[in-house]
């Protein structure tokens, strides 16, 4: 592998991990439906 | 503007600035002459890097804040950065492994700056661990503040380790104004992608608390009353 590979290796497998969590927290959020306060 | 509209807007900009940022990394940033492409991992790295230290900082203020108040929502809080952290640290560990492939010639070597920042991850991943492992919410916040104030403890060594000690980590890159307008901006979409993760992390858990709760009162609403006991029954 060449610089320019490694480089989009990392800005592509980043990217996943990154929206990845946040497409997975997004769908955790909807599962769960909307927040109420809660009372400590 | 409803809030929901608010959130929306937020994701769509976090978005834009991200596809913008990896625009501008192809289209206007310069090729370092020493490196080569692969120095635009840097670009990524250390703004991910900052933003791992930030969301350590709020897992100890957030613990700081659960042992003095005893507030249940600042270790709703602790946990959603604890999540962050672990994210961000294993993209720092991710391009740093990349990045020292294609420079060094090795995915790994047991420098400084990479032990402690492996130390730092492991710490937080245990953080996650441990937590599904307590049933009583209030011990599961007591011990992960505790924890989560010790674990921060790493952040100083990562950031001095290459500083202080002979590393083959850089420890300053100079940079030409383009290349500093790059990360500039590159602090954007991670930083607010960070406090979008942090928040939205922050509502999840409030959320389970609160499910978890009803259906604990539901079951003490629900229990058929105790029957008296052989003793009562003679009186």
């Amino acid at each position: 592998m060449n610089g320019e590979q490694y480089m989009i290796l990392a800005y592509v497998s980043s990217s996943a991990l990154l929206w990845g969590f946040a497409a997975m927290l997004w769908w955790e959020i909807r599962k769960h439906g909307p927040t109420d306060p809660v009372e400590d | 503007m409803n809030r929901k509209c608010l959130v929306y807007g937020f994701w769509s900009v976090t978005l834009a600035l991200f596809v913008a940022s990896v625009a501008m990394l192809f289209l206007y940033t310069p090729i370092e002459k020493t490196m080569g492409p692969v120095q635009k991992i840097f670009y990524l790295h250390l703004p991910i890097a900052i933003n791992t230290f930030l969301a350590c900082f709020v897992v100890f203020i957030a613990s700081i804040g659960y042992l003095w108040q005893r507030k249940m929502w600042w270790d709703d809080l602790a946990f959603a950065a604890g999540k962050v952290a672990v994210l961000y640290c294993s993209v720092v560990l991710l391009t740093g492994m990349i990045w020292g492939k294609s420079a060094w010639g090795s995915w790994w070597t047991w420098s400084p700056r990479l032990t402690f920042s492996l130390v730092l991850w492991l710490l937080f991943v245990v953080y996650l661990m441990i937590r599904p492992s307590i049933d009583s919410p209030q011990r599961r916040a007591m011990i992960s503040a505790v924890y989560g104030i010790v674990a921060f403890i790493d952040v100083p060594f990562v950031y001095l380790s290459v500083k202080l000690l002979p590393d083959i980590h850089p420890a300053s890159i100079a940079l030409a104004p383009a290349m500093k307008l790059t990360v500039l901006v590159w602090f954007l979409p991670i930083t607010l992608l960070a406090l979008g993760l942090l928040r939205a992390g922050y509502l999840l858990n409030r959320q389970i608390r609160t499910e978890s709760q009803r259906n604990q009162n539901m079951v003490f609403e629900s229990a058929p009353p105790a029957s008296p006991t052989p003793m009562e029954e003679l009186a």
